[in-house]
């Protein structure tokens, strides 16, 4: 049986590549969601921006690149710096800070592909068509409720 | 470094020995320059190639390697990937960034300070690998333009360098060809050095200085800093404080006590690495020490150790000598003119080139003019070699490996630094100071 029995979220809003970080945490902070999948102008999955990426784009990028800071301790609260930060998302296209190799499930993907994938990732995880473009987002939280059901709990 | 170099060459197909060496060691560089391959991979083949053509004997490029210098920037590299690991850098660059109240101008000068004085008593790209981070965090809290801060980060890291033995690799290996110790150089080399790097922040301040402005807010945050945080091991500092102080007092009475560099340095380290694991169980122990070991540049040992026997070749072959001769005629014998060519083809040559190839090669043929000038005036040629060479590499982005370690990390964090703006500005700046070592050298030694 493939993850196509499985009744899928499905995604209300695909992000352009050239959108900016600050209306990418909008729609977060709307829809109550971690994670936007990022397409397209024709539908084709490019990747995911999460709010992890967005808190990685708020920290000082002496601290975010390779070889920079490990200890910001010293620093303070720096709500000051965060905050002007946060203003700064404007100029930040979501396609800089979208996560793409992350692993992608198709629709004819079998159930126990999508467990083990989705069992190795803190994030859902894109579902795509055999066209390359978007069908929706397979959550954990949804995969564990169709296999519940599957065992008539 | 030679010396001991005495059997004739005996190379293969009976070719001259000279045109062989020439031959191996023009591509050795030649591919060098290319940056395609990685350099020290370069060195030891041209190193083997030199054996197996009949060139030198293995004997002979052993008796080329100076371990004079390779000890000590060993013991060098082993303190410093330990002393890092302390937060001392972090700290001081906060500290200095309080003591002008954050000031955007006063900061710029400070974190100059800072780096010049880290970079003349250890090594340039440990130096800005970890202050260019601070300097970046703090432009970022006073809303600054970080790329004036990271500029005169790589020029203060390349002067200071220039004013100590062990502040850069040239200056380790003269001073270790020349017999010249730390006091040597820093009596020598640092007033040169406190020179330019006081000249130069007045083109800083006209370029960037007086336009410079951070809100008080933002500079409220930057006071807010809380500098005790930035040391992540209190007890590693001071045994590394300790040791530091140590080998540098050692240096300093290296005469005094009849003991050369290497072994202080060395001593130093496993002092250091005794320190570290005191107390600590086997497993740990190997654990540290092979980390530690592990943090040492060995791209830049391998480098020396093939460059070492590349130039034992040419210079058993005589090409040394003829190159030596050709400057002396050059410049018509005369130590002025010697001193001044000197001084502007190395600092042209190590703003273009890597400065450690060209000094490897420039001072067998300094050694062998010794017979025109006299030994006792080789010293003044020993300065102008180490004066362009250091200083020389601010002349542009690859002229130090910290211009590139800065470089690289700026881009990283989406700040570049152009080659060609680079260049632009720094070449000037660097051709001043060699005018300022040019009439230091003129004023004090000729």
């Amino acid at each position: 049986m493939s993850i196509n029995a499985i009744p899928f979220f499905q995604p209300t809003t695909c992000l352009g590549p050239g959108e900016n970080l600050m209306k990418a945490l909008e729609l977060m902070l709307e829809n109550k969601t971690n994670h936007l999948p990022i397409c397209d102008t024709d539908g084709t999955f490019i990747g995911v921006i999460s709010t992890n990426a967005i808190l990685r784009a708020l920290i000082p990028a002496s601290a975010r690149v390779e070889g920079g800071l490990s200890n910001l301790k010293f620093v303070g609260d720096g709500v000051r710096m965060l905050t002007t930060h946060l203003h700064g998302l404007e100029n930040l296209k979501v396609g800089e800070f979208a996560k793409k190799d992350m692993p992608v499930l198709q629709e004819d993907s079998p159930i126990l592909e999508a467990v083990l994938l989705l069992s190795q990732t803190h994030a859902p995880l894109p579902v795509v068509g055999k066209d390359g473009k978007m069908r929706g987002v397979l959550s954990r939280r949804a995969l564990l409720a169709y296999l519940a059901q599957q065992a008539g709990l | 470094m030679h010396g001991a170099l005495h059997t004739a060459s005996q190379v293969v197909f009976g070719l001259s020995p000279l045109l062989v060496s020439l031959s191996i060691f023009v591509l050795t560089y030649a591919i060098i320059v290319t940056e395609k391959i990685n350099r020290s991979i370069v060195a030891l083949l041209g190193a083997g190639l030199m054996i197996f053509s009949g060139v030198l004997n293995q004997t002979e490029a052993f008796a080329g390697l100076d371990l004079n210098t390779i000890g000590l920037l060993t013991g060098m590299m082993v303190i410093v990937a330990i002393t890092q690991k302390s937060g001392v850098f972090q700290y001081v660059a906060v500290v200095a960034a309080k003591l002008v109240r954050a000031d955007p101008w006063g900061l710029l000068v400070m974190l100059a300070v800072v780096t010049a004085v880290f970079s003349a008593l250890l090594d340039n790209v440990t130096t800005v690998l970890l202050i260019a981070p601070v300097a970046l965090l703090i432009t970022d809290a006073l809303k600054l333009n970080p790329y004036p801060y990271l500029f005169s980060v790589i020029f203060a890291s390349n002067i200071g360098g220039a004013a100590t033995l062990i502040g850069d690799p040239p200056n380790i290996m003269i001073g270790s060809a020349a017999k010249l110790g730390f006091n040597d150089f820093l009596w020598n080399m640092a007033p040169v050095a406190v020179g330019v790097f006081v000249l130069t922040l007045i083109p800083f301040y006209l370029i960037w200085g007086r336009k410079l402005y951070a809100a008080p807010e933002d500079r409220a945050q930057v006071m807010a800093f809380n500098e005790r945080e930035a040391i992540t091991d209190a007890r590693l500092l001071k045994q590394s404080l300790f040791v530091i102080s140590l080998v540098i007092l050692g240096f300093v009475l290296a005469h005094n006590i009849a003991q050369e560099p290497a072994t202080i340095a060395m001593f130093g380290a496993a002092l250091l690495l005794l320190l570290r694991v005191f107390g600590k169980g086997a497993e740990e122990q190997t654990h540290d020490v092979h980390h530690t070991y592990g943090e040492v540049e060995w791209v830049t040992i391998f480098f020396f150790l093939g460059l070492f026997v590349l130039v034992a070749g040419v210079e058993k072959a005589g090409v040394l000598g003829i190159l030596a001769r050709e400057m002396v005629d050059f410049t018509g014998g005369d130590l002025h003119t010697a001193a001044f060519v000197i001084l502007w083809v190395s600092a042209v040559a190590s703003a273009l080139l890597d400065n450690i190839p060209f000094v490897a090669t420039m001072i067998p043929v300094i050694q062998n003019m010794a017979p025109v000038f006299g030994a006792e005036n080789l010293n003044t040629l020993w300065w102008s070699l180490a004066m362009g060479a250091c200083l020389g590499g601010n002349g542009s982005l690859v002229g130090a490996s910290a211009n590139l370690v800065v470089a690289g990390f700026a881009e990283r964090a989406g700040q570049p630094i152009r080659f060609l703006p680079f260049l632009l500005m720094a070449f000037p700046l660097m051709l001043a100071s060699i005018v300022v070592s040019n009439a230091y050298l003129w004023l004090r030694y000729l």
